[in-house]
């Protein structure tokens, strides 16, 4: 189930659940090692059509990059509140494996149809945040409740030549949210990466096991590291290197508006 | 705002002070490296380089998308042994008694970054001072400095000479230089730590077995063990070949987690 008030219009409710992924970096990087990403699809079909199709459809998507916590144990997802002021993200953030910033923020896409207002083309707009508030309620199974404020700006106001004063920084959250979001959200898998290791699978068991308290998990895939070939004309797995196994935390189901499509 | 620490390093002990910004090290592109040759035939004519970069945390960032950084590279400086782990006992802080003692150190570059390279602050400086103060397995903690005009360092031994009042002199601790110090008499201070990362070899390309050969040669000079993860490229044999000097197969090996294939 979702809800969602978007720049004042409450939408249609749908049957969409957001999607927590998490990634887990090996111990041997240097930073911080588990990054969960959030994502919703919002999607509310146009009942007056007959027929199911990307051209009648209503669709709105928000992901949050990295919501920046680390859990000894997946379950203490829930009750967790986040107020993403400039003191927050200043605190959290850091650099990731490769060289990159890992920062949180919010980034809507809202699709619009051919001729609809306010865009005169069809295609994604996007909008971001840095001021949010996450809220993750309690826990059933693998679901938790989950709520989101977030103060969007267009995406072409949002990017600037110059840096912000201190005085800009420090204003938090004005006014009311043009986002808000409430949300069943499900711990839905993942992936793990893993130093090298005779037999992946049972290392990201164990890891899973030792470091999230994750029992049970469905669909793991071991995915080799690859490297190119001397000549630089392709990229080939190595077995037997470092590697990363994904996961899902229960068998694969079709989101909602896939199933409801036949998708 | 303190961050939050890291595992491999106590709360605190991560510093860096250059223009008042709040910089983060990124990992991946900062890392230990060292280069072998088909002529390096002993460990003391390996070529070391290291390479740093950071980027600024501070929130007032947050809505540009290029945030000012820093690229910090230190090549051609000794290690004093015959294993990778000699890193942890490198040691240039004391000032130079001799011009090749400088050159030992290394060659420091330093360039600020906003947008473009607006400046280089010191293009090929000699004689940095630096040192690693610490090894955790793969990680090493270095310390390095680079003085304002007219200041000086502290000594290495960290003594001081002190008159008592019947007029005797005594050697007596001297107290730690602090923050306050390190901002007042550097350009540039840093205490980070940063993986001992890849080790390039060039291998002749009549070589039977090309990555073992790189290995064995990367074992005899510098006692490393299994690398991580290993990239062979032969810029000869490409579709578009790019000319090097030397026509070698080069092999990188990679000690730390960050390769980025």
């Amino acid at each position: 189930m979702s809800w969602v008030e978007w720049m004042g219009e409450i939408l249609e409710p749908s049957a969409d659940e957001g999607e927590l992924y998490l990634h887990i970096g090996t111990p041997d990087v240097g930073h911080e090692r588990q990054h969960w990403h959030f994502e919703l699809m919002h999607v509310v079909q146009d009942k007056t059509q007959p027929e199911r199709n990307m051209d009648n459809e209503r669709v709105l998507t928000v992901d949050i990059s990295d919501l920046l916590f680390q859990v000894d144990d997946w379950r203490q997802l829930a009750h967790r509140e986040i107020r993403a002021d400039a003191a927050w993200h200043e605190a959290h953030e850091y650099s990731g494996e490769h060289g990159w910033f890992i920062e949180s923020q919010v980034r809507v896409g809202v699709m619009h149809q051919e001729g609809e207002e306010p865009r005169p083309s069809g295609g994604w707009h996007h909008w971001l945040a840095h001021d949010f508030i996450l809220r993750i309620g309690a826990r059933d199974g693998h679901h938790f409740s989950c709520e989101l404020d977030a103060w969007m700006i267009p995406e072409k106001e949002y990017t600037r030549e110059k840096p912000e004063s201190p005085e800009e920084v420090a204003v938090f959250a004005a006014g009311p949210p043009n986002l808000r979001m409430i949300c069943r959200l499900r711990f839905d898998g993942g992936s793990i990466r893993l130093p090298r290791v005779p037999d992946p699978l049972a290392e990201a068991r164990r890891r899973l096991r030792k470091q999230l308290r994750l029992e049970e998990f469905f669909e793991a895939k071991v995915n080799w590291n690859p490297r190119w070939t001397p000549d630089h004309a392709g990229l080939v797995q190595l077995p037997g290197g470092r590697s990363s196994v994904s996961f899902r935390t229960r068998p694969y189901d079709p989101p909602a508006s896939l199933a409801e499509s036949g998708g | 705002m303190a961050r939050a620490a890291h595992f491999w390093q106590p709360r605190g002990q991560r510093m860096v002070y250059y223009k008042n910004e709040p910089w983060l090290l990124l990992h991946g592109v900062s890392y230990f490296s060292a280069r072998i040759t088909p002529k390096t035939r002993k460990w003391e004519d390996i070529c070391w380089s290291l390479d740093m970069q950071f980027i600024s945390g501070s929130p007032i960032w947050r809505r540009v998308q290029m945030r000012p950084r820093i690229v910090i590279s230190l090549s051609s400086f000794q290690v004093p042994g015959p294993s990778w782990k000699d890193l942890g006992r490198v040691n240039y802080w004391s000032e130079a008694e001799t011009e090749m003692d400088a050159f030992k150190s290394g060659f420091l570059n330093v360039s600020f970054w906003y947008h473009q390279p607006e400046e280089e602050d010191w293009d090929g400086l000699i004689g940095c001072n630096w040192r690693v103060v610490r090894r955790d397995a793969g990680w090493l903690t270095l310390e390095m400095a680079v003085c304002g005009e007219g200041a000086t360092l502290p000594p290495a031994a960290g003594e001081k000479t002190v008159v008592l009042i019947d007029g005797t002199e005594e050697t007596a601790p001297a107290p730690e230089p602090d923050e306050a110090f390190w901002r007042g008499n550097t350009a540039l201070y840093l205490l980070e730590a940063v993986p001992f990362g890849i080790v390039h070899v060039l291998v002749p390309r009549n070589a039977r077995d090309v990555e073992a050969h790189a290995i064995a040669r990367a074992r005899e000079l510098l006692g490393v063990g299994e690398p991580e993860h290993v990239e062979v490229q032969d810029y000869f044999n490409r579709k578009k070949p790019i000319e090097t000097l030397q026509n070698e197969v080069h092999v990188a090996l990679h000690f730390h987690g960050h390769h980025t294939t």
